[in-house]
């Protein structure tokens, strides 16, 4: 049902034949567009590459996503697995910031200014997150387990960089997929040049913010 | 349709018209109320349609709002989040029970939890809140109903966002009948919901109609479930309601449907108030108008029928009451003329009376009331037992009176006569005109001879002369008396017995008669004489009389008057004076007249041959005098018995030549030609004119014997026979007096003068046979006249009877 709705481009098939020939290359950058069934270019999909045979190098950063103008922002977010995330409130208003997600399941109760101590999001999987006064407040946090992973802009398009060459599980998230939250696979090979690939999500236009 | 009076007729016209007018007024009221239910209903249906929507459709928000408030509870997403059921469960039939719903489920986004809170098992609840969840729309929330276990809900999803959809909440409210009476009290309308569930027959669960009318509902729905219209008229043991069908819910397998009907019929009998008041208002305009009618009919027709009353009073001779009307109408018009009509008539009949009970000649009462009020006395007086009288009187020779005095005369003098005789009688007695000279007196209480007293007085009275316009007329007058009860016990019988005597009374020249039985002979041989007298003539039952007529100065007797009478051969002898007048009156006369002569030519011949020259007188009536060819008879006869025209005179009475004096000269003169002597009879009575006798070709006056008789009394008597004399003398006449019945009047007479002496004294009337024998003593008699004259006679006072 997934190869369905990964459908595969001339260039994917040169890029098995790349494969071979750049198995000593040492990084490559790979770039991915991203459509809807029907073309459109689709801004905040979460795009990351796992299967990689060196171990992840845990990068740790802190992240942070800041309350503004009731809202939360970014939108949409891609953190790796064990990263820090501090939630700011820039409003004049409390926030009571949560998530029920079964990935990281948390709330910071009714707060001003930056909470004391950030969150952990330590398992892999998608968090929703809410404030629980204002019910229009929405963020998705996509957690990864691998250092490999990028957003697409508003130009529908996200670029993974340094990507050690070798074979990879590519997949493509996207908050408003139609089926169940699974990310959309496909199977890459990293080379010394940059790879575009082209990903066609199927959307559901209700979900999407 | 017929009416029996004129106010029935204006009634019923009228009442019907308006009755008429007011029902076919009360049809648009019906067609109006009608129509006017009608969209009335129909707009309050759909009024009702709306609030019923918007009561739903508030109902739907007010669970919706409830859900969301605990969709939104931290605590039950946190519940939801761990799929800690119990708690799920808990906090569904916590909320359920505080917004009273009667379900609450719950189902998790990813339909791996589900909890139900009420009557429902989870496997019934799944299908229902997959259907409710794909329906759903956050925009716009639709109605949803739905059958669970035959009982109607209305339902409710609301998604349980954390902040994303995590689940979904139904909430149920079973459509009960507190939605229905709320439904009722805020739309006005009945609602039914009605069901039908698989293949279970239509169901009403839940309705404000009775189970009765919504068993007729289940059966309507039974009989026409497949082709259910939108709207519809519904008769619902007979109440009639426009009907509404809200469909809400309708799946292959369960219909729910809330029928709205408001009631035509309700609403109509509203304005059967109305029509209530539309009819009592008629019943009182037709009440007032019904009074006014007849208070109208009254005042045209209780005026007709007044004048109809008194046209009745007219018609039974009620004239009195005036028929009055303060009206200034047309029956007012009426009654005024009615009422002049009535005094027309009243005095027409008062004329009438006057002129048939009352003689305006004279001012008495005429035959009639006279009749009448003898009928009114004879009743009061057998009552009593007391005797009541009739007096009648007749005037003698009024008749000559009115030919030679003229006809006002004689009417004056009969209304002297009448003035003279109320003059006599007491206030009291009715005097009354019953013919032209005929009068009668009607004298209460009086007996027979006081009735005669009352009578010689009022004979005395009338030998007074009457004075008519200045002139002095002598009237004379016979009388008749009948009393009650011995001479007649009825008014008519009275009253002819009274006339009877009174005929007696003239014939006899009597005065003062009573009646006695046997007058009435007499009258009743009247009714045969006619017949008897005709065939008299014929049988040879006349007879010739001869009373002597003598010469005065030589005392011969060679003359004598002829006198007829008649040998009946069963009544015997009758006098002249009872068949003469009768035979002048049927005109026998003439016949007895010519019977006469005959019979006095061939006396004359006889006596003649005997050696005696008698010079018979007849006597001839009017009629004879009338007759043209009276002179060629007696020529006739003369010629035929030899008879020289010296031998007959005749003798006519002064009367009878004053009823044609005209005529009666030109037969007189003819017979005078002819050489006949003619005498004056009876002279003195009549009222002959001395210039009219003087023309006359008469030799003889013959006084009368009334002047005679009572000469010798009577001084003026004496004078007028003296003057007649005289008077018969300067006109070259002879005079012959009759009614000599002594000596004294004899020798007066002679002295004076006289002519011709006639009377008992020298011969009553007697046969012919025994005339030789009388004439053989009249010899011997004369001869001691001349000697006896200064001695007293022998008076004798034998009525002379002519």
């Amino acid at each position: 049902m997934i190869a369905k709705l990964i459908k595969f481009t001339t260039l994917q098939s040169l890029g098995l034949v790349a494969l071979t020939l750049s198995q000593l290359s040492l990084a490559a950058d790979v770039t991915v567009e991203v459509r809807d069934s029907k073309g459109k270019l689709l801004s905040d999909a979460v795009v990351y590459v796992e299967g990689s045979k060196t171990a992840n190098p845990a990068t740790n950063k802190a992240f942070e996503i800041e309350q503004k103008g009731r809202q939360f922002n970014p939108q949409v977010s891609v953190v790796q697995a064990g990263t820090q995330i501090t939630f700011p409130n820039k409003d004049k208003v409390r926030h009571h910031v949560y998530s029920f997600s079964p990935a990281k399941k948390f709330e910071l109760k009714l707060y001003s200014g930056v909470p004391a101590n950030p969150v952990l999001f330590d398992k892999a999987g998608t968090v929703v997150l809410g404030c629980n006064i204002h019910d229009t407040m929405l963020a998705y946090i996509h957690i990864v387990d691998t250092p490999y992973f990028a957003k697409t802009s508003a130009s529908g398009v996200a670029a993974i960089t340094d990507l050690p060459e070798g074979s990879y599980e590519l997949k493509v998230w996207h908050y408003a997929l139609q089926t169940d939250n699974k990310p959309a696979q496909q199977a890459i090979t990293i080379k010394s040049t940059n790879q575009p690939v082209a990903i066609q999500l199927d959307i559901n236009d209700m979900k999407l913010m | 349709m017929k009416f029996k009076s004129l106010k029935q007729q204006i009634i019923v016209i009228f009442l019907t018209l308006v009755l008429g007018i007011q029902l076919v007024g009360l049809i648009p009221i019906q067609r109006a109320i009608d129509k006017n239910v009608r969209s009335l209903v129909t707009k309050e249906l759909e009024v009702g349609e709306k609030v019923v929507l918007n009561l739903l459709g508030s109902n739907n928000q007010n669970i919706i709002n409830g859900a969301k408030i605990l969709a939104a509870d931290y605590g039950f997403r946190e519940a939801i989040s761990s799929h800690d059921q119990e708690t799920i469960l808990s906090a569904l039939t916590n909320f359920q029970s505080r917004i009273r719903a009667d379900i609450a489920i719950f189902q998790g986004v990813d339909n791996d939890t589900i909890a139900v809170s009420g009557d429902l098992t989870e496997q019934e609840a799944m299908p229902v809140v997959q259907h409710l969840i794909s329906q759903y729309s956050a925009s716009s929330q639709t109605l949803q109903f739905e059958i669970l276990n035959d009982i109607p809900y209305q339902l409710v999803a609301v998604p349980i966002k954390a902040p994303i959809v995590i689940g979904w909440m139904v909430i149920g409210f079973e459509i009960d009948d507190a939605l229905a009476q709320k439904i009722n009290e805020l739309s006005g309308l009945q609602v039914t919901f009605i069901q039908h569930v698989q293949n279970k027959p239509w169901n009403t669960k839940v309705s404000t109609l009775g189970t009765d009318d919504q068993r007729v509902i289940q059966n309507y729905f039974a009989q026409a479930s497949k082709e259910v219209a939108i709207n519809r008229e519904m008769d619902v043991q007979g109440e009639l309601y426009e009907t509404k069908f809200l469909v809400l819910h309708d799946d292959a397998e369960n219909k729910l449907i809330a029928l709205l009907q408001r009631s035509i019929t309700a609403e109509i009998s509203q304005y059967q108030e109305l029509k209530f008041s539309l009819l009592i208002l008629t019943i009182l305009g037709l009440g007032i108008f019904s009074v006014a009618i007849i208070y109208v009919s009254n005042y045209i027709a209780k005026p007709i029928a007044r004048l109809s009353e008194n046209a009745k009073q007219l018609e039974f001779g009620n004239y009195e009451a005036a028929i009055t009307s303060d009206r200034k109408d047309e029956i007012g018009e009426l009654s005024k003329s009615f009422n002049a009509m009535r005094e027309a008539v009243a005095t027409r009949e008062e004329k009438v009376k006057r002129l048939a009970f009352w003689d305006e000649v004279t001012g008495l009462p005429n035959r009639a009331a006279f009749i009448q009020q003898l009928e009114a006395s004879i009743t009061s007086h057998r009552n009593r037992k007391l005797s009541l009288t009739v007096l009648v009187l007749n005037l003698d020779r009024f008749k000559e009176v009115n030919k030679i005095l003229g006809r006002d005369m004689g009417d004056e003098l009969l209304s002297q006569v009448a003035k003279k005789i109320k003059a006599e009688m007491r206030a009291d007695d009715v005097v009354a005109r019953l013919g032209a000279d005929e009068y009668g007196i009607l004298l209460s209480t009086l007996s027979e001879d006081l009735a005669l007293l009352v009578a010689d007085k009022l004979k005395k009275a009338f030998e007074l002369p009457f004075d008519v316009n200045e002139q002095k007329i002598d009237v004379s007058a016979g009388f008749g008396i009948a009393v009650f009860p011995q001479h007649g016990e009825t008014d008519e019988a009275l009253l002819h017995n009274a006339e009877t005597a009174l005929n007696v009374s003239k014939q006899r020249n009597s005065g003062v008669v009573v009646y006695h039985p046997q007058f009435d002979v007499g009258t009743q041989e009247n009714l045969t004489m006619a017949t008897d007298l005709k065939s008299a003539i014929q049988a040879h039952q006349l007879v010739l009389y001869l009373q002597p007529k003598i010469n005065m100065q030589t005392k011969q007797g060679y003359a004598a008057e002829a006198l007829v009478r008649w040998m009946h051969p069963e009544k015997g002898f009758i006098f002249p004076d009872q068949f003469i007048p009768f035979a002048e009156q049927t005109g026998l006369i003439q016949s007895i007249t010519l019977w006469m002569l005959e019979e006095a030519c061939r006396v004359h011949m006889a006596l003649k041959q005997e050696g005696i020259p008698l010079t018979i007188a007849v006597n001839i009536s009017t009629r004879d005098l009338i007759g043209s060819d009276f002179p060629e008879k007696i020529e006739h006869i003369f010629r035929r018995h030899h008879v020289t025209f010296d031998a007959i005179s005749l003798e006519i009475t002064e009367s009878s030549i004053m009823d044609d004096p005209v005529r009666a000269e030109a037969t007189l003169q003819r017979l005078a030609q002819m050489g006949l002597k003619i005498a004056i009879d009876d002279f003195g009575t009549g009222y002959s004119s001395l210039g009219y006798l003087k023309r006359l070709p008469v030799q003889e006056l013959k006084i009368d014997k009334s002047f005679v008789m009572n000469m010798a009394n009577n001084e003026n008597d004496a004078i007028i026979v003296r003057s007649t004399i005289d008077l018969g003398h300067n006109l070259n006449l002879k005079v012959v007096a009759e009614g000599i019945e002594n000596v004294e009047a004899w020798n007066l007479l002679a002295k004076m003068g006289c002519d011709y002496g006639q009377g008992y004294f020298m011969g009553k009337p007697m046969p012919e046979k025994e005339f030789q024998a009388w004439l053989v003593r009249w010899e011997s008699q004369s001869q001691q006249i001349a000697a006896e004259t200064t001695s007293s006679a022998k008076k004798a006072t034998v009525h002379q009877i002519k």
